[in-house]
């Protein structure tokens, strides 16, 4: 569904080249790397916040060429964290996500209450937004961003940006667990840049590690997370185990 | 955990506009010259029907019709307008504290207008004050968008930077003018900067009203944008909204209504500040109920205001822009106090 041709990043003091690269619907696909890799960088340039030079491709379609409420159904963009400090109820942050769509007033209620369920916030509905832990507020934003592509008549795809920096473990492995159910059962396309390799050994379907601004590797979170690779691009002597459910886990 | 507590919309909105409605009839019977509600009520209706119902004496009904009436339209309408705009800047700077002259257009109009008290002939200044006012606030509201423009968009701290370096120069030259002005000049300038309505007419009333209708418009269509952007720039794009012409339009708005407010008034602060986070307490912070709210609220306070301010030292006049504060802040400390409790 998303698919990178030479790309290179215009904008200097940092250089991005992406030769070839592609994710699919179906697919939790995390971006791996250290600290000033280019995970984020490029999930920004996806998100259509940076310049570039190639060919990015939605669905087939040239990403500036998409109209921009049009790509905003099938593009969205959970962030790390939001300047959002006005006094909404959680609900009314919800339905900041139907700005692309076109709803009335009671199809956007029920909306609203059916992603809200999806993201297992729906008992947040009429609270203060600002006075929401971090983990709630990021259950909430991921509501919006439901909201957002509910409309997608192609499958939409949702980046996620470190979404997981803020929450304690509990709510980590609830959002991620919800992130992977949407792309098995309703076709979601997921790209997420993720600093912790066991979440992505756990919930990625797929991975790709960047270095310096290239693509240096791209398999199942599995095979690519081998312990000379964590001792090579994040200089951790790493150890691979595997625990009671039979899933890798790095120590 | 507790959920929020709000006033319903209709009954915020019904109640402000009933308010208004008796605000605009004292405004109509009150001033040096005390006269009866239902007469003056009857006074307009017969100027516009050409009936004789009134049973005020011609003195009078010329009082209501070509003193009283211009003044309470301009004072609902700068008061409307200036709340409004107050409220979209509040939006665009994702702040509850900006104000409407953020952009500068209130500091550029005050040294236009200053610059015509202090070189126009008296006869002329009718005309060239509020002129002078109008372009100089609207210039400078361009330029400090022009300043804050850069190749990837608006960067909207170095606006508000601009804009207080702007204010800063805008302030010292109005000093110099100050310092050099004979002392009836002086007291003119001093006025002219504490706001007045005292100068309303049809033609002020006329172009207030239709800036008032089309800027009003223009905030309601891009509503549910501007609600978006409180999210941030980069989550309002991601939502497809253009960030760019949006900042663009609402500063060209805001430069629009506050410098015809200031062209036509004079400088009147609080307005614009307070009304929106008022407003945004008691019914919440989405746009496209905020802002026809804020509008019934900012002119409720300056109609109020203007009231108070021909009342208190009759026959004489207090400067409106100084009421508004003395009406709005308590109201404010009330309202800030109550959240505070509220946790």
């Amino acid at each position: 569904m998303l698919q990178l041709e030479q790309v290179e990043l215009l904008r200097s003091g940092f250089s991005l080249r992406i030769d070839s690269w592609a994710t699919h619907a179906r697919e939790f696909h995390a971006l791996l790397g250290c600290n000033g890799a280019g995970k984020s960088t490029l999930l920004r340039l996806v998100a259509g916040e940076m310049p570039y030079r190639g060919k990015v491709t939605l669905h087939g379609q040239d990403l500036g060429a998409w109209n921009s409420e049009e790509r905003a159904r099938h593009l969205a963009v959970l962030p790390q964290s939001s300047q959002l400090n006005f006094g909404f109820t959680a609900e009314e942050v919800v339905a900041l996500g139907a700005t692309p769509l076109r709803l009335a007033w009671r199809e956007q209620n029920d909306a609203v209450r059916r992603v809200m369920e999806l993201a297992q916030c729906a008992r947040l509905r009429g609270q203060a937004y600002p006075r929401l832990s971090g983990g709630e507020k990021q259950r909430v934003h991921l509501a919006r961003c439901l909201l957002q592509l509910s409309q997608a008549e192609r499958a939409p795809l949702l980046l996620l940006d470190e979404p997981t920096s803020a929450q304690d473990l509990g709510q980590q492995h609830t959002l991620l667990g919800r992130v992977r159910e949407l792309c098995e059962i309703q076709g979601y396309g997921v790209v997420a840049v993720l600093h912790d390799l066991n979440q992505a050994l756990r919930y990625a379907h797929r991975a790709s590690l960047l270095d310096a601004g290239r693509l240096v590797g791209e398999d199942s979170p599995d095979a690519l997370l081998t312990p000379e690779r964590v001792q090579v691009f994040w200089g951790y002597p790493a150890q691979r185990v595997t625990n009671q459910r039979g899933e890798a886990v790095l120590v | 955990m507790k959920t929020l507590v709000r006033l319903p919309l209709t009954t915020t909105a019904l109640a402000l506009a009933a308010l208004l409605v008796f605000g605009c009839l004292a405004s109509m019977s009150s001033g040096a010259l005390s006269l009866p509600l239902w007469d003056s009520l009857l006074a307009v209706l017969d100027n516009i029907l050409g009936s004789s119902r009134s049973s005020l004496a011609a003195h009078e009904q010329a009082v209501v019709w070509e003193l009283r009436l211009p003044r309470t339209l301009l004072a609902v309408l700068v008061g409307a307008m200036l709340a409004q705009c107050g409220a979209a800047m509040q939006g665009l700077f994702r702040n509850p504290l900006a104000d409407p002259g953020i952009i500068g257009v209130s500091s550029g109009a005050a040294v236009g207008a200053v610059l015509a008290i202090y070189f126009s002939p008296v006869a002329a200044s009718w005309w060239t004050v509020p002129l002078s006012a109008f372009a100089a606030g609207f210039a400078c509201s361009l330029l400090i968008y022009r300043l804050a423009r850069a190749s990837l968009g608006t960067s909207v701290l170095v606006l508000l930077l601009a804009g207080i370096a702007i204010s800063a120069l805008a302030g010292s030259l109005i000093g110099l003018i100050s310092y050099v002005a004979d002392d009836s000049r002086l007291r003119d300038l001093t006025l002219w900067q504490m706001g007045s309505l005292a100068a309303a007419d049809s033609t002020r009333v006329w172009l207030a009203l239709v800036v008032a209708v089309a800027i009003a418009w223009r905030f309601q269509y891009r509503a549910a944008a501007l609600n978006a952007l409180l999210l941030g720039e980069a989550e309002a794009r991601h939502l497809g909204i253009h960030v760019e012409s949006l900042k663009r339009e609402l500063i060209l708005l805001v430069a629009l209504g506050v410098g015809l407010s200031v062209a036509c008034a004079g400088v009147i602060g609080f307005v614009g500040l307070v009304v929106p986070h008022m407003v945004r307490t008691l019914s919440g912070p989405d746009h496209r109920s905020l802002l026809p709210l804020a509008g019934l609220g900012g002119a409720l306070l300056l109609l109020l205001a203007d009231i108070v301010s021909r009342l208190v030292i009759q026959p004489a006049e207090l400067p409106v822009g100084m009421v508004t504060a003395l009406l709005g802040a308590p109201f404010f400390i009330v309202l800030l106090l109550q959240q505070k409790e509220r946790g």
